[in-house]
C-alpha cells in the first residue's frame, strides 16, 4: 500500500488491516466497510477540513436530530482498479453536484466541493487495496451527511457530520428481476423531496417494497402520486423502457431523481444510434405495448445496480413477461458503461476520473 | 403482562442544575433512558440506564434511509405532587402505525406504557411544576443494522429520552399558507410520525419564517387547496359558531391533541365536522366575517392560537382573540395538573414508589 498522499490531509491510519478477512471472490452488497472513512464536521458555521481515520462506531447522543428527524443526504458511486493498479471513478463531479442540490432542499449546509472530492482521492488512496477486480465488483462509495447537532426541534441543526465510507462489493441484484408497478403507494409528489437522495425518501419505500416482495416481485416501480398513471422510478434506479427500437425514460422533475447512470446510459445510448425519447410514459401505454409485441424490453439504471434488465412486471394483478431477446439494448448498454468505468475501453465522453 | 426493567441509577443528578424558572427549549435532559434492543425477530433487555451515548456504525441504517419514527408525550403533576401521562396508550398504539407504514417492527404497547411509567417514576424531580409546564417525552425507534441496500432493517433500537419544558409563550402566530412545497401526498408517509416526514418540512419553515411568519400551513399536493396541518400541529377553524377541522385522509397526522379537543369541543357543546376545507372556504369566511377564530393544535404546544394566513398576495384575517381556544387549553391544562376532574379518563397515574 502506497504511503503517499497527493492530498495534504490529516490521516490515521489502522494498526491491523482486516483485509485478509474478506473473500474477494464472494462478495456480497454493502456488508464489508474498508479500514478507513472520512469524516468532517460542520460546527460554528463552517465546515471543518476532512481527515481520514479508522474505520470506527460514532458516538451519538439519543437526543442527535438524525434519528428523530431524519436530517440526511447521501450519494452512492464506485471505484474501479484496472490490471495496471489504476484506480477510477466515474463522473464523481455529478454526485458532488448532487450532493449540494439534496443539501440545499433539506435545509443542509453546501460542503465545499474539494472536501468531497480530494477526501475522496484521499482515502481511495490509503484504502486501494479494498477495491476489487473481480468482474461485477467494485467499491462501493458511500457519501453522506446526517445532522449530527442535538434538541427537540425540527429545525435546521447546528451540527452535522459529513462521512464517506466504502465497501467493497459484488453485484446488486442477482438473478433476473420482477417488479410491481405501484398502484395505491407513493413515493413522492410535486414540491416534495423526490429528487433530493433524503434519507427519507428510501425508509418511505421499505413497506410498500416489503408488499411486493411479499406477492413475489423484487422491486416496486413508482407510478405519480396523483394519478399513479405515468411511470416514475424504481426505488434505487431510473427505468427505460424499450418499445419497438426506441428506448424511452421519464425526464427527471421535482419527483425523480437525476440518476447520473440514467443520463450516461442515454447518451451512449444516442452514441449508438438508438433512438431515444426523454417523455412521459403512461402505465396505459406500457401495457398496450406489451398486448401487441412491441413491448421489448425493460431495465433499470442506478449506481448500486449498474444496467438491470427486468424480466417481467406485475400490474393490477396480472404478470406481463418481457420477450428474451438475442441482443437486447440492456446488455450492449451495460457493457458500453462498465467497460468506460472499469478502463477497458475509449472514454469518448470524458466521464471516467483517474485517482 | 408485567415485564421485568432493571433500573440502574445515576450516582448524582444533575437536577439541582436546573432552574425550573428559565429552562432552556428542548436543550436539557434527564438522567436517565429507557432503552430496548430489537434482534432474531425480538425486543430484548429493557432498561432504564443513565443517559449515555450509543455507539452507531456509520453505516446504521437509520443514518442513510431515515427508517426512524418517534413519538412526543408529556408528563405533568397534579397538586398532589403525583406524577401522570397524557393517554399513553393513543402514543403506544401511534407509533405502531407509525412502524407498520415504515417496515418496521411493533413495540408492545404494554411495555411501552411500563417503560414510560418507569422512566418517569425514576425522573419525578425533573417534572415541572408550573402551570403550562411539564417533562416532555420522546420514544422513538430506529433502525441501527449497518447495511447499504434498499430494505427494512433488521434490528432497531427503541428508546424513550426526557427533556423538561417550561410553559410556551401563546403569541398568536401568522400562517404562511404554502403552495409549491408540500408536506406529505396520498400514498406517502403523512400519516406516519417518521422522521423523514420533519426533514423535509424543515426548509419551506425556513423559507416562510424569511417572510415574516411563524409556520406553514400545509396543503394538499396534488392541488395545494385543501388544508392539511399547521406547522406540526393539526387546525381548527370556527366558522359562524361551528368547528371544522381536516378530515384525515392518510396524508394527516392522527393527532392525540387533535382528537382530545374534538372531545372537549363537543362537550362544551360545539359541533365539530371533520371534513375536506378549501384554503378558498378559508378565505371567504374571513371576508363574510364568519370566521370566528382557528388554532393549532399538538403536543408540544398545546394550543396555537392563529392570528392570520397569508394565501398567495391575499392575508387571511383569521381574529385578534381566541376565546374558545383560550378556554380549551385552560380545561386541557387543568385535566394535566388535576385542577379540573378528568371526566374522560384520559390521565395515568404513576405510583411515586413505583422504582
Amino acid at each position: 500500500m502506497s504511503d503517499q498522499l497527493n492530498y495534504n490531509m490529516e490521516v490515521i491510519k489502522v494498526e491491523k488491516s482486516r483485509i485478509n478477512d474478506v473473500d474477494f471472490n464472494n462478495l456480497s452488497f454493502g456488508k464489508i466497510f474498508s479500514d478507513h472513512m472520512l469524516i468532517c464536521t460542520y460546527k460554528n458555521g463552517a465546515w471543518n477540513a476532512p481527515k481520514i481515520v479508522p474505520y470506527q462506531s460514532l458516538t451519538l447522543d439519543p437526543s442527535t436530530k438524525i434519528f428523530h428527524y431524519g436530517q440526511a443526504i447521501f450519494e452512492g458511486l464506485k471505484a474501479y482498479k484496472d490490471s495496471n493498479n489504476d484506480v477510477f471513478l466515474f463522473r464523481p463531479d455529478e454526485n458532488c453536484k448532487r450532493l449540494n442540490i439534496s443539501a440545499k432542499r433539506m435545509a443542509i449546509p453546501e460542503l465545499p466541493e474539494a472536501y468531497f472530492m480530494d477526501g475522496l482521492k484521499a482515502l481511495l488512496q490509503v484504502d486501494k487495496d479494498w477495491i476489487p477486480t473481480q468482474d461485477g465488483s467494485s467499491l462501493y462509495v458511500r457519501p453522506f451527511i446526517f445532522a449530527s447537532g442535538r434538541g427537540f426541534h425540527a429545525s435546521p441543526s447546528d451540527e452535522y457530520t459529513f462521512i464517506i465510507a466504502t465497501a467493497p462489493s459484488g453485484p446488486y441484484f442477482s438473478g433476473k428481476v420482477t417488479v410491481l408497478i405501484e398502484e395505491h403507494y407513493s413515493r413522492s409528489a410535486n414540491g416534495g423531496v423526490g429528487y433530493a437522495k433524503a434519507a427519507g425518501n428510501y425508509a418511505g419505500q421499505f413497506y410498500p417494497t416489503q408488499l411486493a416482495v411479499e406477492k413475489g416481485y423484487n422491486q416496486v416501480i413508482w407510478t405519480d402520486d396523483n394519478t399513479h398513471e405515468y411511470i416514475e422510478e424504481a426505488g434505487a434506479m431510473n427505468i427505460f423502457i424499450r418499445i419497438n427500437d426506441t428506448l424511452i425514460t421519464s425526464p427527471t422533475s421535482d419527483r425523480i431523481l437525476d440518476g447520473v447512470t440514467r443520463k450516461s446510459i442515454i447518451d451512449i445510448a444516442k452514441s449508438e444510434g438508438i433512438p431515444v425519447d426523454v417523455r412521459k410514459i403512461t402505465v396505459s401505454e406500457v401495457i398496450e405495448a406489451a398486448n401487441n409485441g412491441t413491448l421489448k424490453e425493460i431495465f433499470g439504471a442506478g449506481t448500486a445496480a449498474v444496467v438491470s434488465p427486468i424480466s417481467g412486471f406485475g400490474f393490477k394483478n396480472k404478470d406481463y413477461i418481457l420477450p428474451e431477446l438475442e441482443n437486447p439494448y440492456a446488455n450492449k448498454l451495460k457493457k458500453r458503461i462498465t467497460d468506460i468505468q472499469t478502463n477497458k475501453a475509449e472514454d469518448a465522453f470524458g466521464w471516467r476520473v483517474k485517482v | 403482562m408485567k415485564h421485568n426493567i432493571p433500573i440502574k441509577r445515576v450516582e448524582k443528578s444533575k437536577v439541582e442544575e436546573l432552574d425550573f424558572n428559565n429552562i432552556p427549549l428542548g436543550r436539557t435532559f434527564t438522567d436517565h433512558m429507557f432503552i430496548c434492543d430489537y434482534e432474531n425477530g425480538q425486543w430484548n433487555n429493557p432498561r432504564v440506564e443513565p443517559l449515555h451515548l450509543i455507539p452507531t456504525h456509520p453505516a446504521a441504517m437509520a443514518l442513510h434511509y431515515g427508517q426512524a419514527i418517534f413519538e412526543g408525550m408529556k408528563a405533568t403533576v397534579d397538586s398532589e405532587g403525583i406524577p401522570m401521562l397524557f393517554r399513553p396508550q393513543k402514543n403506544a398504539k401511534r407509533l405502531n402505525l407509525s412502524a407498520d407504514r415504515m417496515g418496521m417492527p411493533h413495540f408492545p404497547e404494554d411495555l411501552f406504557v411500563e417503560g414510560l411509567k418507569q422512566l418517569v417514576a425514576v425522573e419525578q424531580s425533573w417534572i415541572p411544576p408550573q402551570e403550562g409546564s411539564a417533562l416532555y417525552l420522546r420514544p422513538f425507534m430506529y433502525a441501527d443494522e449497518p447495511f447499504i441496500g434498499m430494505r427494512a432493517a433488521t434490528s432497531f433500537k427503541f428508546i424513550i429520552i426526557a427533556s423538561p419544558s417550561g410553559p410556551f409563550f401563546t403569541k398568536r402566530i401568522k400562517l404562511y399558507a404554502e403552495t409549491k412545497y408540500i408536506r406529505a401526498a396520498e400514498g406517502g408517509t403523512g400519516e406516519a410520525k417518521a422522521a423523514g416526514n420533519y426533514a423535509a418540512a424543515i426548509r419551506p419553515t425556513e423559507l416562510a419564517k424569511a417572510k415574516g411568519y411563524d409556520q406553514v400551513l400545509w396543503l394538499d399536493a396534488a392541488e395545494h387547496k385543501y388544508i392539511q396541518e399547521v406547522g406540526t400541529m393539526n387546525i381548527f377553524f370556527k366558522i359562524d359558531g361551528k368547528f371544522i377541522t381536516p378530515k384525515r385522509d392518510g396524508a394527516i397526522l392522527d393527532g392525540i391533541t387533535r382528537m382530545s379537543v374534538i372531545d372537549l369541543l363537543r362537550d362544551k357543546g360545539y359541533e365539530v365536522i371533520e371534513r375536506p376545507i378549501t384554503i378558498d372556504e378559508i378565505s371567504e369566511a374571513s371576508k363574510k366575517g364568519t370566521l370566528e377564530e382557528s388554532f393549532g393544535t399538538g403536543t408540544a404546544v398545546g394550543i396555537a392560537y392563529i392570528q392570520e394566513i397569508g394565501f398567495g398576495d391575499e392575508t387571511i384575517h383569521v381574529s385578534d382573540e381566541s376565546p374558545v381556544g383560550l378556554d380549551v387549553n385552560e380545561t386541557l391544562n387543568g385535566i394535566k395538573t388535576g385542577k379540573i376532574k378528568d371526566t374522560f379518563n384520559w390521565m395515568v397515574k404513576i405510583e411515586k414508589e413505583l422504582a
